[in-house]
């Protein structure tokens, strides 16, 4: 009697994409009214189903926490009633909830704290896709291989019987025949639909990068990097309509493979309706994984990936200005000297910024782990050692200059600091800031749609800190890498560590 | 395997026969109308968990069988070791009815399937379609289990009249879980298609004639036909009193009941319609004396008895005087995410799916062998005495 649900499912199929890449929790940092608030939303594997939600609110003010979950085309009109979140025993500060999604697509919850202090609200937007879903258990297969084989017997068996003594004659060698050549077909019949139904699903439903080209030329001596979708699609077409991510219609993250030693965070500039184009540092030649960051006007995000190859580099491999020189030439860091956002077809913006380093050079102390940024800052991984794949934490740095003492941080972007986060394999990818992994765009999307929450604002850290935090739960184990963006002095810095998660 | 023990007279067995036939009856009709429910559920309230109320009552009917199943089994077995004659078959040192065999393998088949099915919704949803594997699985436990309550109901002994409403309602659940399983295919929006008629001569002319045959009666398929209308009547009334309203979203149709099930398909014509064939059948030997020849006839009186009955009767349910509490019609009730507008009211799927000629031919040759499969299975029930 599911056939209900599938209809609206059909109707969302052209959306099925991917924010981030193998990551899809989301976790928000910031403050409802005047509660500082941590949350983490895991989404369902598979729709319809249950997102897990926390909610830990540090204030001892705080006596209750709804959630209303909003569905971007219906809106709060088509909204059901907050769900009360119930306090997590034992906790005195930390509230679950569960919220059912029926359907791929964008949603937003709305939080509501109440208290001592007031009502808090804020939005928090969740994009609800299906994944690939966890494999059968072994023990469970080996247990329903074990009792089909029983059933089939029994089926043999109980037709042999009825066969053997009723109405049917004495005919039951040959009933149990057929019963066994009937399950037989059965079965391969079954097998065939789950193998065609699994197909399928990984195909239509399952969230993957849209397919993306990815070309590099050479224009007036400079090298321009152009996206365009790959496959005409919905998702394609979306393009044209797309919303600016702290100020920038894409974010575009170049990683040198396999030494990883080079990274950019670039801007693209939309060129066209379905094109994107950048005009490249000198960055060095290679193959490089590409990672784009978009986001639609109706809150869903994407993560746009490929691969290019970057020729010889125009002007020489990174020769910078004085700006960006490096003292020791160990590590450099390149900002664009002037934007290029007048030009028509190609540019530069002000914020974006690279780095390539000659090997990290990381150091552990008793404060956690140090590696080594442009101009002789340093970075400090404050927890390095305490970040275990599966349970959310607050990934903490802090900068210090040469002589030691605290460098005091400047917005990039309008955040203390951005992070980039890549497994190994490439399996994971995501762009991380400190009030969280969701998408800043979609929550300015959602509150224009409704006037009941008010804006976020990050609290992880205040831009006269030398600190910056960044929530993030690694999905799984394995060899990561992770990118620290600050700006100190005017400059942007990146500072690089892997991690064995 | 060991032969049977002997064959008495039904009524000296040993077992309760009273209750394996109350027990099973029970089960077979607990199935439908916890998918009634579970469809109503899932279309007000949305939050569709493992052990939600109508799940647990799939179990609960499930469970109910295999009680029974087990029952006539340890009943049959010790009297078999006490060297009594048991009208029931052997397999090994066990001995029951063939219906309580058939009972417990459908309950050990849905709690086999019942992790798979958990697994796939957790991994899958309803991304992968309809119909995946654990559903047919699912379908096919129930099936089962309603055809040997069937078997138990048509070999056991009972005052006849109790046994030969026993068997009328029985079939009147496997017509019910039959018009479930159809879907969204029998709104009565798609009942001025070819596709719906199709299906329902492919179903319900089978279960009919083996309603008709397996009864002790006269009016047996008539008797199942009411059963399936009374029970699924009662559940467009009885659920939308229940209070809900929706936990999910997106919510396009609010409401704060239980959403009335469609209004069940009439079956009543051409059930009685079949039961004249089936009467008139020794009357007028020489015109189908022969199996096919009476599929044939009760596959024509069927299309001629459905067809005009329910094509008017979805014109009816689909306008305003069939917006009230005893038709639930008017297009008024929908599933509370499905956005739906001038639609509700309209006759969908016309173009190649119209009811042309052809493929009203194909409706007559569908029921027609359905009606010959029904009369088979039928017979087989009818003289099935273990």
């Amino acid at each position: 009697m599911k056939n209900w649900r599938l209809i609206p499912m059909l109707m969302l199929l052209p959306f099925a994409v991917e924010a981030h890449v193998g990551s899809p929790n989301v976790f928000f940092e910031g403050r409802a009214g005047d509660y500082p608030v941590y949350a983490v939303v895991r989404p369902p594997a598979a729709l319809p189903g249950a997102a897990q939600v926390s909610v830990r609110v540090d204030s001892a003010e705080a006596r209750a926490v709804s959630l209303q979950p909003v569905e971007w085309r219906s809106g709060q009109q088509g909204s059901p009633q907050s769900i009360a979140a119930q306090r997590v025993m034992g906790e005195t500060n930390l509230w679950s909830a569960e919220v059912w999604f029926l359907y791929p697509g964008s949603y937003s919850l709305q939080l509501q704290i109440t208290g001592e202090k007031g009502d808090g609200h804020t939005t928090i937007p969740v994009n609800a896709l299906a994944q690939q879903g966890q494999p059968l258990k072994p023990r469970l297969r080996v247990a329903l291989i074990l009792f089909a084989v029983l059933l089939a017997a029994g089926a043999i068996l109980i037709v042999g019987a009825v066969a053997n003594n009723g109405a049917l004659g004495n005919a039951s060698h040959r009933a149990m025949a057929i019963a066994a050549l009937c399950l037989v077909m059965g079965a391969v019949a079954i097998a065939i639909r789950w193998r065609n139904m699994d197909a399928a699903y990984r195909d239509q439903w399952v969230q993957k990068p849209e397919p993306v080209n990815a070309s590099v030329r050479v224009e007036a001596e400079r090298a321009v990097l152009e996206l365009q979708p790959a496959v005409q699609s919905a998702t394609a077409a979306s393009w044209a309509a797309l919303v600016p991510e702290h100020g920038k219609l894409m974010h575009l993250f170049l990683v040198r493979e396999p030494e990883l030693n080079v990274f950019a965070h670039v801007h693209p500039f939309r060129t066209g309706a379905q094109r994107f184009t950048q005009e490249l540092p000198a960055l060095p030649a290679g193959d490089y994984q590409l990672y784009g960051d978009i986001t639609f006007e109706n809150g869903l995000g994407q993560t746009l990936v490929t691969r290019v190859r970057l020729p010889e580099p125009i002007g020489g491999a990174l020769t910078p200005p004085p700006l960006v020189t490096n003292v020791s030439g160990e590590v450099i860091c390149g900002v664009p000297s002037t934007a290029m956002t007048n030009r028509s077809e190609a540019g530069r913006d002000l914020e974006d910024s690279w780095h390539l380093d000659s090997g990290l050079k990381e150091v552990s102390t008793g404060r956690g782990r140090v590696t080594r940024l442009m101009g002789g800052y340093t970075l400090l991984f404050e927890n390095a050692g305490a970040v275990i794949a599966g349970r959310e934490t607050s990934l903490r740095f802090a900068v210090f200059g040469s002589d030691g003492r605290e460098a005091p941080l400047q917005p990039y972007m309008g955040m203390p600091g951005h992070a980039a986060v890549r497994r190994a394999d490439g399996s994971v990818f995501a762009h991380l800031h400190p009030a969280g992994s969701f998408s800043m765009a979609a929550q300015a999307a959602f509150l224009q749609k409704s006037d009941v929450a008010t804006p976020t604002v990050a609290a992880a850290a205040t831009p006269a800190s030398n600190r910056v935090s960044f929530p993030y739960q690694f999905p799984k184990a394995g060899a990561y890498r992770i990118w620290v963006q600050v700006r100190v002095a005017g400059r942007v810095l990146t500072g690089a560590f892997d991690l064995e998660i | 395997m060991s032969s049977v023990s002997g064959i008495l007279p039904r009524a000296e067995g040993r077992w309760d026969r009273q209750w394996a036939i109350v027990g099973s009856g029970l089960a077979s009709t607990i199935i439908p109308v916890s998918l009634i429910w579970d469809y109503s559920w899932e279309s007000s309230i949305g939050v569709d968990r493992v052990w939600s109320p109508p799940h647990l009552a799939t179990h609960l009917a499930v469970w109910l069988a295999a009680a029974v199943g087990l029952q006539c089994l340890l009943a049959g077995t010790l009297a078999q070791r006490r060297g009594e004659a048991v009208a029931g078959v052997s397999i090994g040192p066990f001995c029951a009815p063939a219906g309580a065999w058939v009972l417990l393998w459908a309950a050990a088949l849905f709690e086999v399937v019942f992790p798979l099915d958990v697994w796939w919704q957790q991994a899958y949803g309803l991304g992968a379609g309809l119909w995946p594997p654990p559903q047919i699985l699912k379908a096919t436990s129930f099936l089962a289990l309603q055809f040997g309550s069937l078997m138990l109901a048509a070999c056991l002994p009972n005052p006849p009249g109790a046994r030969g409403r026993w068997l009328n309602w029985n079939g009147g659940m496997v017509l019910a879980l039959t018009a479930i399983m159809l879907g969204t295919a029998t709104l009565p929006n798609s009942q001025h298609s070819a596709p719906f008629y199709k299906l329902c001569a492919a179903v319900f002319p089978l279960t009919l004639l083996m309603a008709s045959a397996v009864g002790p009666g006269r009016w047996n398929a008539t008797l199942a036909a009411l059963a399936y209308l009374g029970m699924s009547a009662v559940m467009v009334w009885l659920l939308p009193l229940f209070p809900a309203r929706p936990l999910t979203l997106p919510i396009h149709n609010p409401m704060d009941h239980l959403m009335p099930p469609q209004f069940p398909i009439l079956l009543v014509a051409p059930a009685v319609a079949i039961d004249l064939v089936r009467r008139g059948a020794g009357r007028w030997a020489g015109i189908w004396k022969n199996e096919i020849g009476l599929a044939l006839a009760a596959g024509l009186v069927f299309v001629a008895a459905f067809l005009p009955t329910q094509w008017r009767f979805a014109g009816f349910l689909l306008s305003p005087p069939a917006d009230n509490w005893f038709f639930a019609g008017g297009g008024r009730h929908w599933p509370f995410f499905l956005k739906i507008d001038e639609a509700r009211v309209m006759f969908w799927r016309g173009g190649d799916d119209a009811l042309t000629w052809p493929a009203l031919a194909v409706v007559f040759l569908l029921a027609a062998g359905s009606a010959f499969v029904g009369q088979q299975v039928g017979k087989f029930l009818r003289a099935w005495r273990r």
